[in-house]
């Protein structure tokens, strides 16, 4: 007869007890392993969504980060094209590389001079092609959103462009991108002061743009972009929209345009030599990024050029895992806590009940260590139970969780994301959670196991 | 170890309780010799000190001053571990509220002395047998304790104490807690099997029936051996 199968028959003398202790240790796995995996599901959409939209590594000419946006033109890369090959032909970073795309981000300020509306706006010159490939990223076979992101541009496309939802409906473009769900702006009366211009920067783009036509219905789906060049003087192009698509935060859906590379390059450096803000790489895998790091930095000359990681260009992810971190470590710090008193409890219980058996086991030959060993098997038994039971609830709720495809919008986003809970993204989470709490459990029944070891033979004789 | 003719020798033995905040001397300075293959009874009255001479013979008790050697062993030598291996291999106990395992069956509690001696599994089977069809209750081997009788339950804590064949086998008062015609079977089974086995039993009781089949009698008063 082995430990455990006496510790099964003495945890199955007091049912109730020992169904409620297996309960709480099950609630307790439950609650680690569904927040656990949401958060999991939540850092490794982050991770997605951000590498998806800006690659894993960027590549700035040096003093970028800290001086750049003050200057971008100042810190733009002319070389852009020598690097791309140089990376590309490095036979140490070729095999982890999906995808080497030069982009410029400026800002300025767009007008729809048919409908009199102008904003600020982020604007972020791209190559269309490797955009589409860019955003197809899924090493974590992710399901981040119900709507579809892609921007539809193609390379030969020389003026095309997309904007959020947020900014096609301040702009009053909803009608001429054929947008459902979209605010119609209500008309406002037209400015006829003396002092208002007659003529507005728009007209400026006709020269460029003979074919465009900014008079008449509204329905023409453009904008008039208006940034100052690297040499500081005003340019103007107009950016034919083809689309509006849910970009994310909300910072983004509001005021961000992605438009071919080369209108934002006739943008932003007229007709001087064509620069970029610098390069994104997209790795086939996450896990080869400071390798690969580590490598650019070899063979590019530090002096002139920073390579930086998308955790280093966006802070934020890292205090968000850094955030979530510690919130789940408090839940599983109490969950663990609970379980711990929750089966000294039980155990303790039990203890007491059996002092005259154990005095006779104790008469019988058994040593203090066995007596140990019996109680803090019941323990690992009821850890185990516990813990088990807990997975497969786990794995249940989560399963139809994913599968009825809840979405909620998280702080500042402008997109609705998926709900999702991911077990196994990150292999050691389950395992180590499911035997956590048995060990929990196990340790918890050590305290009451010496106890019962301890007692004077014919004390717990007498205890009848 | 050498047979000698006594089973326990006990050398000035005495044993200090404290209840409460009062000290009491349960046993006052017992110098005694038990012989060996015998069938030995300790009688005396209630609070006379007849449980705790038989705890400290059976070595789940230690005395305060004095010395035991039981089966050629000083008691007073021996680690907690090796007392518990001790009892393991050369003592029975037989107890008057019987004291099975409620978990166990009929035949698991017999068995549970040889798990504890790690004894083979094909020997502790043959052993188990043998030693329940000895008690009459080989038909109720897979019984649990709650499905058995007093007088059944008696007869596998005796079958418990005897199987692993132990040179020791104490008694405290087996036979309070059953019907007189019970007890008396009892007696006459524990005498069967003494005289089969060659085994020293030693008893503590008041019952009549005990005292007047013992072969070798120790009256205990107050803490002394008369």
């Amino acid at each position: 007869m082995t430990i455990l199968k006496i510790a099964y028959r003495n945890i199955c003398r007091n049912k109730r007890r020992s169904l409620m202790t297996i309960l709480a240790i099950a609630v307790s796995s439950l609650s680690v392993l569904l927040f656990g995996g949401n958060i999991s599901s939540i850092i490794y959409t982050l991770q997605t969504g951000y590498v998806r939209s800006a690659g894993h590594i960027h590549i700035y000419r040096k003093g970028y980060s800290q001086y750049g946006s003050a200057n971008p033109s100042a810190y733009g890369m002319e070389d852009y094209g020598r690097v791309t090959q140089l990376i590309t032909a490095d036979p140490v970073i070729k095999p982890q590389l999906r995808l080497v795309m030069p982009f410029l981000a400026f800002q300025g300020i767009a007008g729809n001079f048919v409908a009199d509306t102008s904003q600020s706006f982020f604007g972020m010159g791209i190559v269309p092609s490797l955009f589409e490939k860019l955003m197809t990223w899924d090493q974590y076979h992710m399901k981040v959103t119900k709507t579809d992101v892609s921007t539809g541009l193609q390379d030969p496309d020389l003026s095309g462009g997309v904007i959020g939802y947020g900014m096609a409906e301040r702009m009053d473009l909803c009608g001429a991108l054929k947008l459902d769900n979209c605010a119609a702006r209500p008309q406002v009366k037209k400015e006829t002061a003396a002092s208002a211009p007659t003529e507005d920067f728009s007209a400026l783009t006709r020269e460029d743009f003979p074919e465009k036509n900014t008079e008449g219905t509204g329905d023409t789906a453009h904008l008039d972009l208006l940034a100052a060049t690297s040499g500081g003087a005003p340019n103007v192009v107009s950016v034919s929209l083809r689309k509006a698509i849910m970009m994310g935060t909300k910072a983004f859906n509001d005021g961000l345009i992605i438009m071919n590379l080369d209108l934002a390059q006739k943008l932003i450096s007229g007709r001087g030599a064509k620069k970029v803000t610098g390069l994104m790489l997209q790795l086939n895998r996450t896990d080869d990024m400071e390798m690969v790091k580590k490598r650019l930095q070899q063979i590019l000359p530090p002096d002139d050029y920073e390579v930086k990681t998308f955790g280093e260009v966006r802070p934020m992810y890292g205090q968000t895992i850094s955030m979530f971190t510690t919130i789940f470590g408090f839940i599983a710090l109490i969950m663990g806590v609970i379980v711990l008193f929750t089966t000294i409890n039980t155990m303790s219980m039990s203890v007491m009940e059996r002092i005259s058996e154990i005095g006779t086991a104790r008469a019988l030959g058994l040593r203090r260590s066995a007596i140990i060993s019996q109680f803090v098997g019941e323990g690992f038994l009821l850890g185990t139970l516990g813990s088990t039971l807990g997975v497969v609830l786990a794995l249940v709720v989560s399963f139809t969780i994913n599968l009825m495809e809840v979405t909620w919008t998280p702080p500042d986003y402008a997109t609705p994301i998926l709900l999702s809970i991911h077990m196994f993204l990150q292999p050691f989470f389950l395992p180590v959670c499911w035997l956590g709490l048995i060990s929990v459990a196990t340790l918890s029944s050590v305290f009451p196991a010496r106890n019962a070891s301890r007692m004077a033979i014919v004390d717990a004789l007498r205890h009848n | 170890m050498a047979e000698t003719q006594f089973v326990v020798r006990l050398n000035n033995v005495t044993k200090t309780h404290m209840l409460d905040k009062v000290e009491i001397q349960a046993l006052k300075g017992i110098t005694a010799e038990i012989p060996r293959n015998k069938f030995n009874v300790i009688i005396g009255q209630s609070g006379s000190g007849k449980s705790t001479l038989l705890n400290l013979i059976g070595c789940i008790d230690t005395p305060t001053t004095g010395s035991i050697e039981v089966c050629g062993k000083n008691t007073a030598l021996m680690s907690d571990d090796e007392m518990s291996d001790f009892r393991a291999r050369h003592i029975g106990f037989i107890f008057q509220t019987f004291n099975l395992m409620p978990v166990f069956s009929a035949y698991e509690n017999v068995e549970y002395p040889l798990l504890v001696m790690k004894t083979p599994s094909a020997e502790r089977r043959e052993r188990v047998l043998a030693t329940l069809e000895k008690v009459g209750l080989a038909d109720h081997r897979d019984k649990f304790p709650n499905e058995l009788s007093g007088g059944q339950r008696q007869r596998v804590a005796i079958a418990r104490a005897l199987v692993k064949q132990p040179e020791l086998v104490l008694a405290d008062e087996p036979t309070a807690n059953l019907d007189h015609r019970t007890g008396t079977e009892i007696i006459e089974l524990m005498q069967k099997i003494q005289a089969q086995e060659n085994t020293t039993f030693i008893f503590s009781s008041h019952d009549r029936n005990l005292i007047t089949n013992a072969e070798d009698l120790f009256m205990i008063m107050d803490g002394v051996i008369l």
